[in-house]
């Protein structure tokens, strides 16, 4: 019997030009794209705390490292950003081959039903 | 080179700080658990990959650079209290004084050849006026002479009357004082090496002493034993001139800090000293109400 939903075809064998099924969750991966924007947004608050109250070559050194922990955390978050954009594109293209997979295996087990 | 210090701003810092250490930590952590699921291609997995483990590594790196600053702030906090304290910058320039006040109530120490020098001035070139004779000759005079002035220096409290001696046990303890002072500011400074710490507080105490027996030597020499008001003038006033322009112009520190340059190898020693000095400098400082 032919499935009247594509979603309900069965996952096994091969399309013709398809090749197997497409594995993997799209919405796994759009979790850990949420992930990966969740810790970038810990990292955009990060500040450099003021020490302004503190003027000498001392202060001026520990000025350098909270500046760079900022930056760090800063630059970090907006790869972490890409990469999440990154994984959201990977998770519609992976949804879009395996709904044409599906189609594709429909039309061909109504082929292989035809007389 | 200027250093300031705004406690207040540096106090409300230190919360800034340690919240960006625990972001830091936090998004190193959160990120140790993150890996590409599978579906995703190959080459954006080992992207994500890559820029998970080395964003952790890095945030980590971060935040343990930060680790020491709250400390760090919170010392130059307590440095700039302590630099405002009215207490102790007063301390800084009367315990100095005060011990040079007490320390000129007595010759300080004299050598044999000292003492044998005044009492041959006193017996030899001063003969006695007139209605006045040495009873047992001059040879005997000069031997009583010389054994008191050497004994006064040396031989303690017996040769001395008790106004003195009393003074001597105050300068002895204002000294303490004073070195506990010196080496409790310096050893607190933030903004001194290792060596310079214990390099400035060994010239402080060499130099305040140095003062101190010059200023009792002019007055012996000039006025001889026994100087009285006059070389309590002198000695007070050296002292109080020292501790004046070694204040001003740090010339003590301009001393320790040249030792301190020459060897750094008290380091391991410092720490022990630093701890002792702190705790004496607290009881010393306690006696004043400071």
């Amino acid at each position: 019997m032919i499935p009247t939903d594509v979603t309900s075809v069965p996952l096994t064998g091969t399309v013709p030009g398809l090749g197997a099924y497409p594995t993997g969750d799209p919405g796994a991966i759009r979790a850990v794209a949420d992930q990966l924007r969740a810790v970038a947004a810990t990292l955009s608050g990060v500040d450099k705390p003021s020490v302004d109250g503190w003027k000498s070559p001392r202060a001026a050194d520990v000025r350098a490292r909270l500046a760079a922990a900022a930056s760090t955390a800063h630059d970090h978050a907006a790869d972490l950003r890409g990469l999440a954009g990154s994984l959201d594109t990977a998770a519609g293209h992976l949804e879009a081959d395996q709904r044409a997979w599906r189609i594709g295996k429909r039309r061909l087990m109504e082929q292989e039903a035809k007389p | 080179m200027t250093m300031t210090v705004d406690a207040q701003a540096m106090r409300i810092a230190i919360p800034a700080v340690q919240a960006a250490i625990v972001a830091l930590d936090s998004a190193a952590g959160e990120l140790g658990g993150i890996s590409a699921p599978p579906g995703v291609p190959g080459a954006l997995a080992a992207r994500v990959a890559h820029a998970v483990t080395s964003a952790s590594r890095d945030l980590r790196a971060k935040a343990r650079s930060l680790d020491s600053i709250p400390d760090e702030l919170l010392r130059r906090i307590s440095a700039a209290q302590l630099a405002d304290a009215p207490g102790l910058v007063v301390a800084g320039f009367t315990v100095p004084a005060l011990k040079m006040y007490a320390d000129s109530f007595s010759m300080g120490p004299l050598k044999w050849s000292g003492a044998a020098g005044m009492a041959m001035r006193d017996v030899f070139f001063r003969p006695p006026g007139p209605g006045q004779t040495f009873a047992a000759g001059r040879w005997s005079a000069f031997k009583l002479s010389m054994s008191t002035a050497y004994y006064a220096s040396h031989g303690g409290p017996s040769f001395l009357p008790r106004g003195l001696t009393a003074a001597r046990y105050a300068g002895r303890g204002l000294t303490a004082v004073n070195v506990a002072a010196t080496a409790y500011s310096n050893f607190r400074n933030p903004y001194l090496s290792t060596g310079q710490k214990v390099g400035r507080t060994g010239a402080a105490l060499a130099t305040s002493a140095g003062v101190s027996i010059m200023a009792s030597a002019a007055a012996g020499a000039a006025f001889g034993s026994a100087a009285g008001p006059v070389g309590t003038l002198v000695g007070f006033g050296a002292g109080v001139a020292w501790a004046a322009l070694d204040k001003k112009f740090g010339v003590s520190n301009k001393i320790g800090d040249a030792a301190a340059d020459a060897g750094e190898a008290v380091g391991d020693a410092a720490g022990a000293v630093a701890g002792g000095a702190k705790s004496v400098a607290k009881k010393a400082l306690g006696v004043f109400g400071l």
